[in-house]
């Protein structure tokens, strides 16, 4: 037998579909959509319409008063942020864990989207190096992480080639930079670039992605 | 005398004839063959879309992967299925290492393959997979220390 890595490569090339650059060209790139079979009928479709709708007053009612409470679902001592009708917070969870969370609009809440620190080591203080986590709305992007304090500064790349220098919070106790940011901007795509002392790029990352609907 | 699309377009034709066998198998071992597919076709339209930039990238497999990942949050399954080996057509693979695929977390796969199948280095595998450079190593070993006990296999 080979070794585990050849096996599973060789295994992977014989079963993949292989993509060609004509079958890219060719065709117009499609907007997102999903692509899950959707075999319900139009009774069925009307009935779980209606169960959502129910659903969801249910909980619009049920939501607490105060926003403060009902936006955060990860940090609970929030450092730096914004609270505005959408938001990104960053600071420690109920453990200490550094987390950067953003969410949308207050009647949304609950579609929040968090990281945290090393998720493995729930316990351990050595965070990741860089966290970052973004919300896509339905006009707009919130992002939210942190990076080391060797990064002179930090840039949001929106779809390739929207450029957002973001401000950087200490954190106090680590050295480390919280960040953040409202864009205006419906982005698809988003990478962080991290720049040291003298603007050469240090780091690339690319947080994870939040709801979009 | 060939237009600036036309180079664009073999210069593009030539790059998916390099990269694109890495990336559909990273893609497709992590998301299961019909995901991994769409995802690589989205990862390479992106690609194609901003070829300028990505022609110019270190290591666009690794970008690339992250865009599938991103491109193809929406129609991902929970859990993922291969396909069984033909003893036949490939008789030096594990009749098994299907199963084994499927055991592993869509991380540990994730990481197996961009490290240990398509050369990654840990630190594009972490800025592939939007992790620290810490995690990814824990995710490759684990999924090969999983794949050799559930193969019953001493060397990886």
């Amino acid at each position: 037998m080979a070794d585990l890595t050849t096996q599973t490569r060789d295994y992977l090339e014989a079963v993949r579909n292989p993509v060609t650059a004509d079958s890219i060209v060719d065709h117009p790139v499609a907007p997102i959509i999903d692509r899950r079979p959707n075999h319900r009928g139009p009774l069925v479709a009307l009935t779980t319409a209606v169960a959502v709708g129910l659903v969801g007053l249910v909980a619009v009612l049920l939501q607490p008063t105060d926003p403060e409470i009902a936006r955060s679902q990860i940090v609970n001592e929030v450092i730096g942020g914004s609270q505005e009708n959408s938001y990104y917070a960053v600071g420690f969870d109920t453990d200490g864990i550094l987390c950067a969370e953003t969410g949308a609009s207050f009647e949304l809440s609950r579609q929040s989207q968090g990281v945290c620190g090393d998720t493995d080591q729930p316990a351990d203080p050595a965070y990741q190096e860089v966290g970052a986590v973004a919300y896509q709305g339905e006009s707009f992007v919130a992002l939210a992480g942190w990076v080391p304090t060797t990064a002179a500064s930090v840039t949001a790349v929106y779809n390739g080639d929207v450029r957002r220098t973001l401000e950087l919070t200490p954190i106090p106790g680590h050295d480390l930079y919280a960040f953040g940011a409202i864009d205006d901007a419906q982005a698809r795509f988003i990478e962080i670039e991290i720049r040291g002392e003298t603007g050469e790029i240090i780091q690339r990352y690319f947080p994870s992605i939040g709801p979009s609907d | 005398m060939l237009s600036r699309s036309d180079i664009g377009h073999q210069e593009f034709s030539l790059f998916v004839t390099e990269v694109e066998p890495r990336l559909s198998r990273a893609l497709t071992g992590t998301y299961g063959l019909e995901v991994g597919e769409e995802a690589t076709r989205d990862a390479l339209a992106y690609a194609w879309e901003n070829w300028d930039r990505v022609s110019q990238m270190e290591n666009p497999v690794g970008f690339l992967f992250r865009v599938g990942q991103s491109r193809s949050r929406r129609y991902r399954r929970s859990r993922v299925a291969f396909p069984e080996v033909r003893s036949d057509e490939l008789p030096h693979i594990e009749p098994a290492l299907p199963k084994a695929l499927e055991e592993l977390s869509e991380r540990q796969r994730a990481a197996l393959l961009l490290i240990h199948v398509e050369g990654l280095t840990e630190r594009d595998a972490a800025m592939a997979m939007g992790i620290s450079r810490v995690t990814v190593r824990r995710h490759a070993e684990r999924a090969l220390s999983k794949l050799r006990d559930f193969l019953e296999v001493g060397d990886g």
